[in-house]
């Protein structure tokens, strides 16, 4: 009887300790998360104030931020799209409601997966894109529109590439594919299509394409 | 009575230390939390928009901020290249019958046929073997790279965009007759062996 006790308290206790012991972990395990909410002081802003009306980033004011390209190039940006979100692939952003004429130019992120289309110093456009497999990858650098097709079928792939801008002689070009997750090129950059096809009628012949590896 | 006691003494104890580390744990949860929104408050919502505000100078990070992510390594597919020979020269379209020239068998044959045969008779049956269907002279004549049954042509890419199909020979051979045969006589023997077997089991619930 006595022993029978005594076990049962035992037993007790050591389900108490247990579930004190939960208790304090989970304690533990939520300090540290409410230490890193706190963020260490950013440095004091030198450049000019940032707007956001409706669907775009402005930079107004003196300085303007710059964008060191492929090439040695640079080119001042006073204004991005406001997208707030991560985009899905097949997703894309078009907008040129009130930016002025302008040369076009056209920035692709390979790392980030992402295409932007610029008007002089606004960006007008931007989506996901399909890029060169690591054994065909996509090559780096400055380059021009040299060609433009709008229904073009390539003979090396027999595959359609609507609004085709070819951008190198060995056929390194810019085309509507079927952008999905999981998918890559021989070397071309994939679009979706209606991005695609308002990006060819912004493209002219020798606009430039920075493609940043 | 007194281990009754001491049961209840160690529960109310251990009760004690739990709740007591429960309500530390939501102290230093909630009423810290509160505190740093209350006290630190300005300071907090000051740094996050510092820092978003640093981001957003960067057009770079607003790309970060939309972008999908960097690739993963696993790709679902690609196209694959037609092979330059492949796209280069395309096989004459006259050659129709082709597949049909190109078995081996039948080429020896010929071939052991006709060069006696022409040995003997001469131009005559020159001019009949060009009409006959002679796998090795004619096309070897015309297009060097393209017949060599052993599949020379379509093994040189990597990747075959339509291998040569096999054609199936009119006359069954003897192994695939022996095999279909089997496979009678193994279905019947069943169907026998049930019906035996159900017959007499039936005659077994009816005696």
């Amino acid at each position: 009887m006595a022993s029978k006790a005594v076990r049962s308290a035992l037993a007790l206790a050591g389900v108490c300790a247990a579930v004190g012991l939960v208790a304090l972990a989970a304690v533990r395990r939520a300090e540290p998360e409410a230490a890193v909410a706190a963020p260490p002081a950013a440095p004091p802003p030198a450049v000019s104030r940032i707007v956001e009306d409706g669907s775009r980033i402005r930079y107004e004011g003196a300085e303007h931020p710059t964008l060191t390209l492929p090439g040695g190039d640079h080119k001042i940006v006073s204004s991005v799209l406001k997208i707030s979100r991560p985009m899905q692939f097949g997703d894309f952003v078009w907008d040129d409601k009130g930016v002025p004429e302008g040369p076009t130019w056209v920035r692709v992120d390979v790392a980030r997966q992402l295409i932007s289309v610029f008007r002089g110093e606004h960006e007008i456009g931007s989506a996901v894109i399909l890029y060169g497999a690591e054994s065909k990858p996509t090559p780096g650098g400055a380059f021009t529109v040299l060609q433009k097709a709008k229904d073009y079928h390539s003979r090396t792939y027999d595959a359609p590439m609507p609004f085709m801008l070819r951008l190198t002689d060995d056929g390194v070009a810019i085309h509507a594919s079927n952008v999905r997750e999981g998918f890559a090129t021989h070397g071309c950059i994939g679009i979706p299509r209606e991005f695609a096809r308002r990006l060819f009628a912004e493209a002219r012949v020798g606009d430039a394409v920075f493609i940043q590896k | 009575m007194k281990f009754r006691r001491g049961v209840a003494v160690v529960a109310g104890l251990c009760a004690l230390a739990w709740i007591s580390t429960a309500a530390v744990g939501r102290i230093s949860g909630e009423w810290g939390g509160e505190a740093g929104a209350r006290g630190g408050g300005a300071a907090h919502a000051a740094g996050l928009s510092a820092t978003l505000a640093a981001m957003m100078r960067d057009p770079l990070s607003i790309f970060a901020m939309r972008s999908p992510g960097e690739r993963g390594l696993a790709l679902l597919s690609s196209k694959p290249e037609r092979t330059r020979a492949a796209a280069a020269e395309e096989p004459p379209t006259e050659r129709v019958l082709s597949t049909v020239r190109e078995r081996p068998p039948v080429a020896s044959a010929l071939d052991e046929f006709i060069l006696p045969a022409d040995e003997l008779l001469g131009g005559d049956l020159m001019q009949l073997a060009a009409l006959e269907p002679q796998p090795e002279v004619v096309p070897l004549g015309v297009l060097p790279p393209l017949v060599t049954p052993g599949g020379g042509f379509w093994g040189g890419g990597g990747d075959e965009p339509n291998p040569p199909p096999s054609v199936p020979t009119p006359v069954p051979e003897p192994a695939t007759w022996s095999m279909m045969l089997l496979g009678f006589f193994t279905i019947g023997s069943l169907l026998r062996r049930r019906t035996a077997a159900r017959a007499r089991s039936e005659a077994r619930s009816a005696a």
